[in-house]
């Protein structure tokens, strides 16, 4: 997650992230297809505004047609229903999944554009600080969970160096929990042991709760205008398609 | 000033105590170098002294001790202090502790930033740095708490050379800060000994020796150091000019053995090899011809592609143009099986190759067919017969290193690939671990093998390359290299101190004076 | 908050992390057979993504680690910038919640296999109850549902709660969790 220049970029990340999961609310409270397809052009908006510039959302979104298929594909083929329309080996659509595929796809899809303008405007550092000044995270829990987020690209190498080392020794295993407990087993050990580490530097460097803060989001009249048009813009939505 | 009476720390797993009855006064400014061997209590001393027992490191802590103004301390492992994600906020993270005003803190982040040297933006990743400028960071984080005393333990054990030279003058110039007092453990001696006030020499938790530089490392007392596992400083305290010839030999300043010729069998061939990475092309047109028997060493800066061209050889990353054959047979007809009979990578963290959860079975699955009487002297050969029954992952770093050493060498393998086998190893491993790759290499298997370590370059490659910006900039003897100064410049590649000692003495007899013998 | 030590908070945080960057790979493995074999044949996989849960929590032993635990490792798929991140948060949030509650049912006192089980199935039925409401799980067909609900179960239960244990037993053997409840556990078992 990384913060650009756009104007979505500039609400204090608690509040946009208060308003997101409203609508995500909606979205889930709602089976009509009309409201589902009307919020989803409001996170399709929201999207637009989020800085992207549209040749790369629609690189970047690519792949997500794929899984709205899969989506739609297992509703449509496994969902219950009465009025027959197609039948292969285990696979069967009728009408009434086909309808409901059309939903639960289409909600998939909102949700995945909620998210993008979430995560594209977003700092990590910010998103977490605000937690602890708009939320009441507790400060330690804070930060240590920006620590460990520190680690998301080691761990990553670490199981590539994994994976190639069980490559150079010719070990395979049939059962794929069998790779999973492998692989975590050396990852877990050197975590844990780094994790010690960690907390002793952190607190050799005098780490304490009551302290000051180098980022320190507020909430502005901004951000709160920002809320109400969108639960206004969102209910309405919701209660009058 | 900081005090200890009658100290006494012990572990809870553990039956001893790791430091037993310690007294001892550090004055203000002063700077006190800690020598010991592993495990002999250093770096318990230090935690200790920084505050962090027995609240944060769990442990049973009789006696008292003192510490007067401000402590902070700089730790090995230069990944593992940080918790946030810009070089900013990190330095920011010390500040908010000490809960300094948010307007003040962007002017005392820069000057920290500008004591370490480094010139970066406030925003840049962490991630982004090498190394040896993590660990300057880490040091401007505990820089900006402003300590009155610096706790360093071994603050260069996990650098590159270029990065190991960078901080010691950075911790030169914080000795010659009069207000500030410095306690560092530190392996490189060499420079240490240049400056310290004070050396105390650390034996199973107790203080042996306690004395000025000059007085610790006098003559008389090698044999004792030696027998402690303390490596003498291998100048002090002479200079290279003026190193007598006996004692040079002690200190195997000496000419490295001469090299036998390889066989010219070849192994690896490597005709015009590309890999790229994403967009970004890592190795360009490499081409090389390896022997078998040949000890091949890879050195460079960081990020010069040597682990990537490891990792080609191996099968492990595919080529985007050239070939690569291993016996005449291109790498893509090799299946997989009988491929990695013949070659061996040894990875630069030995836990991340380790299968099984005993180091018997983890020995087991490395050769064809285990007899026991084979296991044993292999357990017996690397020195790990005590653990045979323990997870590979407890084992101590030495041990950890030569189990993943012997591995890959319990079957005879064609070609070893090692990526820093030595890299963070005390001198005894280090020793050992050169001593099983050489027996293996008279056996006639091609060793290629990154490193940093330049004197390990000079007394056992046959041949080094120099690989930077995706190319190999040389491709000859260690000696032929050290003689190449601008090659050495523009990789940050050093000299080794035996090889500019020889240097020295040849200049010396061609000038036809006697050595001089001279202590300052 | 007060009664954690920051090793413990720290080491959560990083179980938690590399759980995540586990899970994405794990991902990976599970969109082609899901394509193919739809919610029945797929979900026998479905217990890996709780496994942090009864991880966590069997090595720290306190109130509120599982459900932290899971949260964390699911937020890993937002912070690495995944479009699904909110969704995964959300997911995360009620397989954690379903976790924490088979610890709490026995007052935080009882780890062991039973209630490590115990935890992974409670995270696949939080799973369940976030799937019907959300992804409509309620309009497949009776068999569908029903043979998915007790693969999740069952997955939930082997692949969440019981490897879970099995791992962590591996680790205390590697005499890294000396430091944590689990290990100083052991270490009065054996005295």
């Amino acid at each position: 997650m990384q913060e650009n220049h756009s104007w979505f970029a500039q609400i204090n990340p608690s509040v946009k992230l208060a308003a997101l999961l409203y609508v995500m609310l909606l979205l889930i409270s709602t089976s009509r297809l009309q409201v589902t397809f009307a919020l989803l052009v409001l996170a399709a908006v929201g999207v637009c505004c989020s800085g992207w510039q549209l040749s790369t959302l629609f690189l970047r979104l690519m792949p997500y047609s794929v899984l709205f298929l899969l989506t739609f594909w297992m509703m449509a083929t496994f969902g219950k229903g009465e009025t027959e329309l197609w039948t292969f080996g285990w696979f069967r659509i009728t009408e009434e999944s086909l309808t409901h595929a059309w939903l639960v796809a289409t909600r998939m899809l909102a949700f995945v554009l909620l998210s993008v303008t979430f995560v594209a405007t977003t700092d990590a550092t910010r998103f977490v600080m605000s937690l602890i000044h708009q939320c009441r995270l507790p400060v330690r829990l804070a930060y240590g969970f920006l620590a460990g987020l520190r680690f998301i690209p080691i761990f990553r190498q670490s199981i590539r160096t994994i994976r190639q080392a069980r490559r150079v020794r010719q070990q395979r295993s049939f059962w794929p929990w069998q790779t999973f407990f492998d692989i975590s087993l050396p990852l877990f050990t050197t975590s844990i042991l780094r994790s010690e580490q960690i907390a002793i530097a952190m607190e050799a460097r005098q780490f304490r709760v009551n302290r000051t803060y180098y980022v320190e989001p507020v909430v502005t009249r901004g951000d709160l205008a920002f809320l109400l048009i969108i639960v206004t813009l969102a209910t309405s939505l919701r209660l009058f398609v | 000033m900081m005090q200890c009476e009658h100290l006494t720390v012990r572990y809870p797993d553990q039956d001893y105590p790791v430091l037993h009855d310690l007294s001892v006064t550090i004055d203000k400014g002063e700077t006190t170098l800690l020598v010991g061997p592993s495990g002999s209590g250093k770096t318990t001393f230090l935690h200790v002294l920084a505050g962090l027992m027995p609240e944060t490191i769990e442990a049973d802590v009789s006696g008292e001790w003192t510490t007067d103004g401000t402590v902070g301390m700089l730790f090995q492992q230069p990944d593992d202090q940080f918790c946030m994600q810009t070089v900013g906020a990190e330095i920011a993270f010390s500040l908010e502790n000490r809960q300094i005003a948010r307007g003040e803190m962007e002017d005392r982040i820069r000057i920290v930033l500008t004591r370490v040297g480094l010139d970066l933006a406030l925003t840049t990743p962490i991630a982004e740095l090498s190394g040896g400028m993590k660990q300057r960071l880490a040091l401007a984080c505990v820089l900006a708490l402003e300590p009155d005393i610096l706790l360093l333990d071994e603050p260069t054990a996990q650098l590159d050379p270029h990065g190991q030279q960078l901080m010691m003058e950075l911790i030169e110039e914080l000795h010659h800060d009069p207000d500030v007092t410095l306690v560092l453990i530190e392996h490189q001696l060499e420079r240490c000994v240049t400056f310290a006030d004070r050396v105390l020499v650390f034996q199973t938790g107790q203080i042996r020796l306690d004395g000025p530089p000059r007085d610790i490392f006098s003559e008389h007392r090698t044999v004792f150091l030696t027998k402690l596992g303390i490596a003498i400083p291998r100048l002090y305290p002479y200079t290279l000019g003026t190193m007598p010839a006996e004692v040079a030999a002690e200190r195997e300043l000496d000419r490295p053995p001469v090299r036998e010729p390889v066989s010219t069998e070849p192994t690896f061939d490597l005709v015009d090899v590309t890999v790229r990475y994403g967009k970004q092309t890592v190795l360009e047109r490499i081409s090389l011809t390896a022997h078998a028997g040949e000890w091949i060493m890879l050195v460079g800066r960081n990020g010069a592609g040597k682990s990537t061209l490891l990792e080609t050889l191996a099968k492990l990353l595919p080529v985007q143009s050239g070939t690569i054959q291993l016996f005449q047979t291109d790498l893509k007809k090799w299946r997989d099986r009988m491929f990695y009979r013949q070659v061996g990578f040894v990875f630069q963290q030995p836990e991340f190759q380790f299968l099984k959860q005993t180091v018997l079975d983890e020995l087991a699955i490395s050769c064809p067919s285990p007899s026991s009487g084979q296991m044993n002297d292999a357990l017996q050969h690397y020195r790990l017969a005590d653990v045979a029954a323990q997870s590979p992952l407890a084992l101590s770093l030495g041990q950890k290193r030569r189990l993943s050493v012997a591995t890959m060498l319990l079957e005879r393998k064609a070609v070893l690939l090692l990526d820093e086998p030595t890299f963070g190893q005390d001198a005894e491993t280090t020793a050992q671990i050169i001593d099983v790759l050489r027996q293996a290499c008279a056996a006639g298997t091609t060793l290629i093998m990154v490193t940093h370590d330049m004197e390990l370059v000079y007394q056992q490659a046959d041949r080094v390359l120099v690989l930077g910006s995706g190319n190999i900039q040389f491709d000859g003897s260690p000696e032929e290299l050290f003689q190449e100064t601008e090659i050495l410049r523009d990789n940050q590649l050093f000299c080794p101190v035996s090889y500019r000692y020889q240097q020295q003495k040849e200049g010396i007899r061609h000038a036809g004076k006697p050595f001089m013998v001279r202590s300052n | 908050m007060n009664s954690w030590k920051m090793k413990e908070i720290i080491v959560m945080m990083m179980l938690a992390v590399a759980c995540g960057v586990l899970y994405l790979g794990w991902s990976t493995l599970w969109l082609p057979i899901s394509a193919i074999f739809g919610p029945v044949g797929s979900n026998w996989m479905f217990g890996i993504w709780v496994i942090a849960s009864p991880l966590v929590a069997y090595i720290i032993q306190k109130p509120g680690a599982a459900l932290i635990a899971e949260v964390v490792a699911a937020a890993v798929e937002l912070f690495t910038g995944s479009h699904f991140g909110l969704s995964a948060l959300l997911i995360g949030l009620a397989q954690g919640i379903g976790a924490e509650v088979a610890f709490a049912l026995f007052g935080y006192r009882t780890f062991n296999t039973f209630t490590l089980m115990l935890s992974g199935l409670f995270a696949a039925v939080g799973s369940m109850v976030y799937s019907l409401i959300v992804n409509g799980f309620a309009y497949y067909t009776t068999t569908t549902l029903l043979l998915t609900f007790s693969l999740q179960l069952l997955s939930g239960a082997l692949l969440g709660g019981l490897l879970a244990k099995v791992i962590v037993d591996a680790l205390v053997k590697t005499g890294t969790l000396n430091g944590y409840a689990i290990g100083r556990q052991r270490k009065q078992r054996a005295a």
